[in-house]
């Protein structure tokens, strides 16, 4: 099967295309310069170009490319610095996924020969806060008024019903708090635990839908091979849990205390207001309905097996 | 291969009641309250209730102590229950001690 992917040199992209490469699967790469390999395909979502020809020969694509949410590393966190929600970072984050959206929709409608397959990347923050409610694929209630919901809605999400293709299965994967070696809420959690000084963000009770980052690739191979699986896909643990009770387990794991409270005003002085409720403060207790439906299995189900393996790495 | 077990039905508004004819957990009993509960359980109630999620629409929650499997629907299913009856007569027969 040929896969093109966006985004392909990011967090999930590098993983993804090693995985579908191992497994058989013939990767293709959409870059944004002139491609100089046969595996790359030339496309510009700013400018609305793509190579149409090479985009007819995919059987499906994979769509990840966009604006990271999070600061790249920890002094992103500082005022000043580019990683916080400013107006630029904000726009960028937007339309990086608009513009892309916009333009494979397109395409999809402009062309007679496209892939089968579109499955492009959302977040859960596309059903804003919802307290201790219980959220499956089911939930239509999206609780609006925040940056990083209206992101997920409207950039993610909303374009692809501009899509007159009926044979092409779309899958909207809702990826939630992505937990792996390289990504940097990874490395706060595990270095604060270590430092001995983890514990309640505000008041903690906010819920936490986390995944680990093999079980986020697994997910979206699963989602390429089984034709049953479309629409709306929650990529998330199955124990969503509040964020005290998080900390605390991936605490005991390393045999650390998890008891000191960090007040949210301090948090959203350090981070920005938005960009700590989008990242820390909101409240979502999501469950993976249609994964484990369809038989998907999870590598980590349990935060303490994966902080386990964060742990002995 | 196992057996074909016997399942005599008791329906009460949105809960239906299954009398099975062999045991599927302990006597203390266990509640499943999505999918995701069932999916961290890997004895036989567990693999039941997980079964019982993927395969019928509308359930809210799973209750199995020993012989009894209680299910609470979020809607009224009418007075037929054979395709939930069919699950649970199969299920043994797919089901071995360690398979998945």
């Amino acid at each position: 099967m040929k896969v093109g992917i966006t985004g392909a040199s990011g967090f999930i992209g590098k993983k993804l295309s090693n995985e579908l490469t191992e497994k058989g699967f013939e990767v293709f790469k959409f870059v944004r310069r002139e491609p100089q390999k046969e595996n790359e395909i030339y496309w510009s979502p700013s400018k609305q170009e793509i190579d149409k020809e090479k985009f007819g020969t995919l059987d499906a694509i994979v769509h990840l490319a966009g604006e990271s949410l999070a600061p790249k590393d920890i002094f992103g966190f500082l005022p000043l610095s580019g990683g916080r929600w400013n107006k630029e970072k904000k726009s960028r984050i937007y339309w990086s996924r608009k513009w892309a959206s916009d333009l494979f929709m397109k395409t999809f409608n402009d062309s007679e020969s496209y892939p089968k397959i579109f499955i492009t990347a959302s977040g859960t923050t596309i059903y804003g806060d919802h307290s201790d409610e219980i959220i499956t694929e089911s939930t239509t209630k999206f609780n609006r008024g925040t940056f990083d919901q209206l992101v997920a809605e409207e950039a993610w999400e909303e374009p692809l019903n501009q899509l007159q293709k009926s044979d092409v299965r779309v899958v909207k994967a809702r990826n939630g708090f992505i937990l792996g070696r390289g990504n940097i809420a990874t490395q706060l959690i595990t270095l604060t635990t270590k430092l001995n000084i983890s514990g309640p963000l505000g008041k903690g009770t906010q819920f936490w839908s986390w995944i680990s980052i093999e079980d986020v690739i697994n997910a979206y191979v699963f989602c390429l091979e089984n034709e049953d699986v479309s629409g709306p896909v929650n990529f998330v643990s199955p124990v969503p849990m509040e964020q005290k009770e998080f900390s605390l387990r991936f605490a005991k794991v390393f045999k650390k205390l998890s008891i000191i409270p960090a007040p949210q005003i301090a948090i959203n002085l350090l981070m920005g207001s938005e960009l700590a409720h989008g990242l820390i403060f909101c409240s979502l207790r999501i469950i993976p309905e249609k994964l484990l439906k369809e038989g998907f299995e999870f590598q980590y189900p349990l935060i303490e097996d994966y902080a386990k393996a964060l742990k002995d790495e | 291969m196992g057996q074909i077990i016997e399942v005599k039905t008791t329906k009460l508004n949105k809960t239906v009641i299954f009398d099975l004819n062999r045991s599927v957990s302990g006597q203390e009993g266990m509640t499943f309250n999505n999918i995701s509960d069932a999916s961290l359980i890997s004895d036989v109630s567990g693999k039941l209730a997980l079964k019982l999620f993927q395969e019928i629409e509308d359930i809210e929650t799973i209750f199995i102590q020993s012989n009894i499997v209680t299910i609470n629907f979020y809607r009224n299913i009418g007075n037929d229950a054979s395709n939930i009856e069919k699950t649970l007569k199969n299920f043994f027969i797919f089901y071995k001690d360690g398979s998945n």
